[in-house]
């Protein structure tokens, strides 16, 4: 119920029926922990026999994403919208007997995220904000010869952070940290992006 | 930015730490047999002592006679051969059925989902795990102090998902004591094995030896 309310605030934002004054268009690269290679399955026996002496998979990088947003201002401190990426995360299978790897797991993903941001600092030279994602995906798991598997992913950002400097009057770059809750895998994860943005 | 990096480091610290067990002596990886037998020496015979020694002092008081909440009696004291009590004062083995088998010797048996061992506490409960054990504790001391000295027999099996099991028992048995002050059993001496099958097939055998206040695991994964 809860995670339906907050959708639809962010899905109500991320359509900008409120009024606006400008808008930024953003293109980006980072990484996130949310780490698709982990599925549900293994986190929902913790530590029993079966977790064990079955082969369990760990991540051999943080998954990257890259992406567009597009946000627009509300006033002078709030803005909403939303953002697509598309990311790729890779691991491998290890058989806890003689520890070594099964086989590489490949998973690629696309996801969709409403946005809001509240702009604590705002001028000519950047701005310094706050915020909350929603992020929505889908992933296919490859798992060589064991075969594939898709999985969706709903998650919330709760601590998004970011800073944006302007180099002209048009054009900035920006970095942004959030920490947030995956829903489907009942996990923490972090994340960082950084790229450029376009004052329209 | 450093703030939110320190501040998520140390979530994820504290997320990755957990509480040692009464008698911590080892750092040892965590293996499945040993982390089982942990728990079973440092939650689960303390929680049968509790329940066992809360029965005896409930005994004391004169009132074995009344049914509660917590104990039933049957209306025969607890330190009559052959009594059997059926406690409800230890919330992780609710419902534990208590009998007097000799002359200060009690035999404790159970069956259900036991908390304190992995699981997960989501699924249906035709999913839960299952954990039935037998308890044989004989009254060594009854000195006056928080807890008495115990020498412990156990017998216990558990099923898991994907066809695992596994059966737990002592050899030799187990003796808890305490001292004067403390207010859990603060040493342990005997051995603890676990075997582990999947299918029916023993796989993985461990042996952990308590000396006092520390341990030792012994593994031997077939």
């Amino acid at each position: 119920m809860k995670q339906s309310a907050l959708f639809l605030i962010f899905l109500f934002c991320s359509l900008g029926v409120f009024a606006q004054t400008s808008n930024e268009l953003g293109f980006f690269f980072g990484g996130n922990s949310l780490r698709a290679s982990y599925f549900p399955e293994y986190y929902s026996h913790p530590g029993d026999l079966a977790s064990q002496y079955e082969p369990y998979f760990k991540d051999t990088s943080v998954p990257p994403v890259i992406g567009m947003y597009y946000i627009r201002n509300i006033g002078r401190r709030l803005g909403a919208g939303v953002s697509a990426s598309f990311g790729t995360a890779s691991g491998v299978c290890v058989d806890p007997a003689t520890n070594k790897t099964l086989y590489t797991r490949n998973v690629r993903g696309v996801y969709f995220t409403p946005r809001i941001r509240y702009y604590y600092m705002k001028g000519r030279a950047g701005a310094m904000f706050l915020g909350s994602n929603l992020l929505l995906g889908f992933e296919r798991q490859d798992n060589g010869a064991e075969g594939s598997v898709s999985r969706n992913i709903c998650a919330l950002s709760i601590l998004p952070y970011g800073f944006k400097i302007n180099l002209r009057e048009y054009i900035g770059l920006f970095l942004e940290t959030d920490a947030g809750f995956d829903f489907i895998g009942t996990k923490l994860f972090v994340g960082i992006r950084g790229g450029v943005s376009f004052n329209l | 930015m450093k703030k939110t990096v320190a501040i998520l480091a140390v979530i994820s610290f504290l997320c990755s730490c957990s509480q040692d067990g009464y008698f911590s002596g080892s750092n040892a990886s965590f293996a499945a047999g040993e982390h089982y037998l942990v728990l079973l020496t440092t939650d689960l015979v303390p929680d049968c002592l509790n329940a066992l020694e809360y029965a005896l002092n409930y005994d004391y008081y004169g009132y074995y006679d009344k049914d509660n909440d917590q104990y039933i009696s049957g209306g025969v004291s607890l330190r009559t051969v052959g009594a059997e009590w059926e406690v409800n004062s230890v919330k992780a083995i609710e419902g534990v059925k208590i009998k007097s088998t000799a002359i200060n010797e009690w035999s404790l048996s159970w069956k259900g989902d036991y908390r304190p061992f992995p699981g997960d506490r989501n699924y249906d409960e035709k999913d839960r795990y299952v954990m039935e054990f037998t308890v044989t504790a004989e009254m060594i001391s009854e000195a006056s102090r928080n807890h008495f000295d115990w020498k412990v027999k156990l017998n216990a099996t558990r099923k898991e998902r994907k066809g695992y099991a596994c059966t737990m028992a002592t050899a030799p048995d187990l003796v808890y004591t305490t001292s004067t002050k403390s207010y859990i059993w603060d040493s342990c001496d005997g051995s603890a094995t676990i075997d582990v099958t999947k299918d029916g097939n023993v796989i993985d055998f461990g042996r952990m030896d308590y000396m006092g206040q520390s341990h030792r695991y012994f593994r031997d994964l077939l």
